[in-house]
């Protein structure tokens, strides 16, 4: 039989379509910049002096912890609705919705992916949103306010950082929108913050290289190679991509030995130079919602107290467990508890979801991530750091 | 084309599911406005409780209730009846004695389907302003980011998310297009349509096959959301329409090779 011509389109348009996804990327990788050493590479990024930008962060994490879905369309009654219909049998696909606390939230940012636009102009304006599925979670600081806002919930919270103080208080005051932006999932996503935790890590126990230079969200870019000198770490190396031309840095991610996909990973997709609409920073609560108002005191109090009183207070939270302890240095540190903080539920660690994620090993259970390793002891002690089980089994003897 | 047009919009089928799309949202509405108590922010399906504070989102609403199965279950209807539908009247012998070429019957009944879809999403949109402006009051439209628009660019707004819609479902019309081509009895290319809409959104949501995610046809149906943003994101209109002319391309080539090569027996 012979096959009419005119099946030759219904061949070719998926052809023409295959290619273009495997050629689009490739090309947009080739990239070459005039060489430079890595400490050139790290005083290129010291100088950044952006000021005015806005993109588009993306940040995936795949640290080997089964993601929990906390399905944005399904609420908490659904789920006992949904529990109540289904046979027994089913159980299992009843979606896991677990109530909104501050450690699902830590868990949320640990795993999965998020996509956050940001707007920075100045040093005293910026703005991030996080694109949640039919959602969206806001963080907008202009001059001496900040504001946070919740679509999902309708919330919003509100305050001042009191710039006229002196600079080290105005520098305890941005740690505290810092703070406040990480306990809302925002810290994570800012390359620039974990660039400079890393860089600051460096000294004599790492390896620092240039790597191949490469092209980010259409800039073209170094990349600094970081790799720990420790054995036990789990660490395999960090990326660094900084802008060639601002200094700025685009992309980190942080690889694992047990894995060959990045950990972690959180960068621009995008992004643009340029002066941005002041209006964006502007906020008005829009009606209906609910407005706390965080008094500055609240705020100035933390910077007045001495870091005993800091300690006291975190011992109050942490509740019989004492302060912990660092066994250990640098990328082999281990932090050592004499018991599990309080502030973790206890429903939590009941849970099968949370018991498949534990191991069995001798004289207790290990908890295995790509980035970290944590063992409980049998006694009710936890080890807990980013090296391999065997380093962590040798510390606890 | 016209002529096309005039027996699609002269049909009282279409009539039909026009009506049941305006339903959507009027039950929506009514249901929400019947129940006393108000939802808390948060509460129930996203989206429901912002209908009681702003009648102009229960289009929004509706779009996003009707998405997973409605409003694709009536563009299956639509799509997988072009040529089967034809076939199983026996009238497509006479439209192709006519001096029309095969692929422009194919093209003008493809374009037929995304008139019905954008009318489809009109639909939906306007029942929902009118019936959500006669039961709940309405005025600046509160967007995701917190931001307030005005009335003017809200329905602008409205209009972009029912063309995002409507571009939405013009890969599965084309994937009815050419399941239509490929039988005589039009209730199966219709069924196969919506079957193949379900498994799409099925394997959308099975984390273990995230890699497949991106290339599957439902997979930006629910980003209109990206419209609702200040500012407004449009990577996600640009994305979706990328994929669904592929799908466009792929089975519009498909339904092209299979009807130009077939016995057209009735």
């Amino acid at each position: 039989m012979r096959i009419s011509k005119r099946w030759i389109p219904s061949v070719a348009v998926p052809a023409v379509i295959a290619l273009g996804a495997v050629a689009v990327p490739l090309q947009a990788n080739a990239v070459d910049l005039p060489d430079l050493s890595a400490s050139e590479v790290m005083v290129l990024m010291q100088k950044s002096e952006v000021l005015e930008f806005s993109g588009t962060i993306v940040k995936v994490s795949d640290m080997g912890i089964p993601s929990l879905e906390f399905s944005s369309m399904v609420s908490e009654d659904m789920a006992d609705e949904m529990a109540e219909k289904m046979p027994a049998e089913f159980a299992d696909f009843v979606p896991a919705v677990i109530e909104s606390s501050a450690l699902t939230q830590a868990m949320e940012i640990v795993s999965g992916t998020h996509n956050v636009r940001v707007y920075v102009s100045g040093q005293d304006k910026m703005r991030a949103q996080i694109l949640d599925p039919m959602s969206q979670r806001d963080l907008i600081v202009n001059g001496d306010e900040f504001w946070v806002y919740d679509a999902k919930t309708a919330t919003a919270t509100t305050g001042t950082i009191n710039m006229e103080s002196d600079p080290a208080k105005q520098a305890t005051a941005e740690q505290e929108v810092l703070d406040y932006a990480e306990s809302i999932a925002l810290d994570l996503s800012s390359p620039e913050a974990i660039a400079d935790y890393l860089v600051g890590m460096i000294d004599e126990t790492s390896t620092v290289e240039v790597g191949k230079d490469h092209s980010v969200a259409g800039r073209s870019a170094y990349q600094l190679l970081i790799s720990p000198d420790a054995d036990a770490s789990l660490i395999e190396r960090a990326e660094i991509s900084v802008d060639s031309e601002t200094g700025l840095p685009l992309k980190v991610e942080i690889f694992s030995t047990q894995q060959t996909s990045a950990a972690f990973s959180v960068g621009f997709e995008s992004i643009s130079f340029g002066p941005i609409d002041t209006a964006l920073f502007e906020f008005t609560p829009p009606a209906g919602t609910v407005v706390t108002t965080l008094d500055s005191s609240d705020l100035e109090g933390y910077a007045d107290k001495d870091s005993g009183e800091l300690e006291a207070e975190l011992e109050a939270a942490f509740g019989d467990s004492a302060k912990p302890e660092v066994i250990g240095k640098d990328w082999q540190s281990v932090v050592y508890l004499p018991a599990l903080p309080a502030v973790i539920p206890a429903e939590l660690m009941a849970t099968e979801l949370f018991a498949d994620m534990l191991t069995e090993v001798p004289g207790g259970k290990v908890f295995s991530g790509a980035l970290v390793n944590v063992f409980l002891t049998d006694s009710g002690e936890v080890y807990m750091g980013a090296v391999t089980i065997e380093f962590l089994l040798s510390v606890s003897k | 084309m016209l002529s096309e047009l005039r027996v699609m919009f002269t049909r009282r089928r279409t009539w039909a599911m026009l009506a049941a799309i305006a339903l959507i949202p009027i039950l929506l509405a009514v249901a929400v406005a019947l129940t006393s108590d108000q939802l808390a922010p948060g509460e129930g399906p996203p989206f429901l409780d912002r209908v009681t504070q702003n009648g102009l989102f229960t289009g929004f609403t509706a779009t996003l209730l009707a998405l997973p199965l409605f409003l694709p279950l009536t563009m299956a209807v639509v799509a997988g009846d072009t040529i089967a539908g034809e076939a199983s009247l026996g009238t497509l012998r006479y439209l192709l004695i006519a001096p029309v070429g095969r692929l422009r019957l194919l093209v003008v009944k493809y374009l037929g389907t995304i008139v019905f879809a954008l009318a489809g999403t009109f639909t939906l949109m306007l029942a929902g302003g009118i019936i959500g402006a006669i039961l709940f009051p309405i005025g600046p439209v509160t967007l995701l980011s917190g931001d307030q628009i005005s009335l003017a660019e809200s329905i602008g707004r409205m209009a972009l998310v029912a063309v995002y819609t409507a571009i939405s479902m013009s890969g599965l019309l084309a994937i009815g297009l050419f399941v239509s081509t490929l039988t005589t009895v039009p209730v199966g290319a219709m069924a196969a349509t919506v079957v193949l809409a379900g498994v799409s959104q099925i394997l959308d949501n099975l984390p273990q096959l995230s890699w497949l995610h991106e290339w599957l046809f439902t997979h930006y149906w629910l980003s209109f959301a990206d419209l609702l943003r200040q500012p407004i994101e449009l990577g996600s209109f640009a994305s979706n329409s990328l994929l669904q002319l592929g799908y466009i391309a792929v089975f519009g080539a498909l339904a092209y090779s299979r009807f130009t090569t077939k016995d057209i027996l009735s």
